[in-house]
């Protein structure tokens, strides 16, 4: 259908709606002055890239999104709010000691994630709205992970592995008497 | 301004369509709940040697119903220093999705809302939301206990989620899809087309895991730490009351139901009929009638089983939950998983 003179497809409007959830909670995940506020709209933001995911055909990516991104790691962020002592305090905000360099960091950033977007090879009719993928299926995930992406696969597990090293470490008991 | 009438008249038919989609499944979420919940009472009543309901209506029946409307009549309170905002908005989102998983569950030949082709992935991604609403209700409620209820809730569904999404791995392993329909459709013939009777031990160690994991998710009796009255007065929802509680009660049996859809749907054979001769053979609109009530009649098993072992077992202790799940269920499954692996791998494939 056309609106003032643009033709509007059904698939703008869902782009258009999900974009807007998600940079509109991503702004407010740094405005929020309440931190536990802040990591339930970091949560939505996460949702709201899986529903730009589905826009794109991509549903298995979209799933995994939300369940590493919005059930797993969001809850970890929350976990970490809990487990920090000032939890109840009334004062409990967001702080930004160095807008400066904050600022700096989100620039370089932006500038590194622009020129990756701009010089990317978009695969236009894959976005093209249009009838679902026949079959995801298992055995294309599969094949995908194991072959031409086994190396950022495999480098993953590593760093998954460092982590939980890392974590055992950190959590150990210091006994006195034992090396 | 020029709008295409053939484009909206389509646009408004699909809208409706999911209308009907959602308002179906919430109904049938209803009864569902209002069924189980009456049943529970009724199973827990028989093991311990008492009545149960038995007045509201013929046999009872309309025991829950007075319980819902009682619990619509109640007073909704805030308590006062709760984040009012973060506190009415955690039972939506504990609820949603407990209610959006649906979407992908098949009731029957065609009777999927969306079979969807990552289905699998989908249930057990949807699912894992509904931990950020058992968290924010206990962190809303400025109540010890209620935090208390949302830190275990935390550690517990975190902890149960790696054995469930393992246990499901393996029929998906076996029938080479994570659409719940066409794993439905591999087990289709007789009952020994089922994946519980095939592939000894691996699909039987999963489908017990996925009970035992899932119970956990779920939150019923044996793993329902997050609310255990006799420790945390009712855990994460202590400060709930009315409608809001109401929500968490409905989400907690609607999980419940999931669980043994899910159970029918990857072990028991989903809608397909246990014998050829009992439906087997229909075609058309009268296979979705006749698989309907078989998925039903498999399900109400499922869940008779759940509310047997909720009645019989007692409540673990929160350290022995740990070890449960860590040291007992995530090695074993991912053993499983291996062993699955190598099975399909080297005699299913070729």
């Amino acid at each position: 259908m056309a609106i003032l003179g643009f033709e509007i497809t059904g698939y703008q409007i869902a782009f258009v709606v999900l974009a807007g959830i998600t940079l509109g909670s991503a702004a407010l995940v740094v405005l929020m002055p309440n931190i536990m506020r802040a990591a339930l709209f970091l949560g939505l933001t996460l949702l709201g890239v899986a529903g730009l995911y589905v826009l794109m055909n991509a549903a298995f990516l979209a799933a995994v999104q939300v369940m590493i991104y919005v059930g797993a790691v969001t809850t970890m962020i929350i976990l970490a709010i809990f487990l920090s002592h000032r939890l109840m305090q009334v004062g409990f905000a967001q702080a930004i000691h160095n807008p400066v360099f904050a600022f700096a960091a989100a620039g370089v950033m932006f500038i590194f994630l622009f020129i990756t977007v701009a010089n990317s090879l978009w695969v236009r009719d894959i976005c093209a709205p249009g009838p679902a993928n026949t079959d995801v299926g298992v055995h294309a995930v599969a094949n995908a992970l194991l072959q031409p992406y086994v190396f950022p696969f495999e480098l993953a597990s590593v760093v998954l592995l460092v982590a939980l090293v890392g974590a055992v470490v950190i959590a150990k008991e210091d006994r006195p008497g034992e090396p | 301004m020029q709008i295409d009438t053939a484009q909206l008249t389509a646009l408004a038919i699909e809208i409706a369509k999911i209308l009907a989609a959602a308002v179906c499944i919430l109904v049938f979420i209803l009864l569902v709940v209002l069924y189980v919940v009456l049943k529970l009472r009724w199973v827990i009543a028989r093991i311990q040697s008492r009545l149960g309901p038995n007045r509201t209506g013929p046999w009872g029946v309309l025991q829950t119903v007075a319980d819902a409307i009682k619990l619509f009549q109640k007073e909704d309170i805030i308590p006062r220093g709760a984040d009012r905002w973060l506190f009415t908005i955690a039972p939506a989102i504990v609820f949603i999705p407990a209610y959006v998983v649906y979407v992908v569950i098949p009731f029957g030949k065609g009777l999927t809302v969306r079979p969807l082709d990552v289905g699998v992935v989908y249930v057990t991604a949807i699912s894992s939301i509904s931990i950020i609403g058992i968290i924010t209700a206990g962190w809303a409620s400025n109540n010890k206990w209620s935090l208390l209820g949302a830190f275990r809730a935390a550690s517990q569904l975190i902890a149960f989620e790696v054995p469930v999404i393992l246990a499901m791995c393996i029929p998906v392993l076996l029938s080479g899809s994570l659409n719940l329909d066409v794993i439905v459709q591999k087990q289709a013939g007789s009952i020994r087309d089922w994946n519980l009777f095939n592939a000894f031990p691996m699909c039987q160690i999963a489908c017990l895991m996925l009970l035992i994991a899932g119970l956990a998710e779920a939150n019923t009796t044996p793993f329902d730490l997050m609310e255990a009255e006799s420790e945390l007065v009712a855990g994460f929802n202590t400060e709930y009351s009315g409608m809001k509680f109401a929500l968490f009660f409905l989400a907690e049996f609607a999980e419940a139901f999931t669980l043994s859809a899910l159970l029918v749907t990857l072990f028991l054979g989903g809608y397909n009929p246990p014998v050829h001769f009992l439906g087997g053979g229909l075609t058309g609109y009268w296979f979705s009638l006749v698989s309907l009530v078989w998925f039903l009649v498999k399900c109400w098993l499922v869940v008779v089983l759940i509310l047997w072992i909720r009645s019989t077992f007692p409540r673990v202790r929160i350290d022995q939950l740990m070890n449960l799940s860590w040291k007992g269920l995530v090695p074993v499954g991912l053993a499983n998983l291996l062993v699955t692996g190598a099975y399909v791998g080297l005699w299913v494939a070729r």
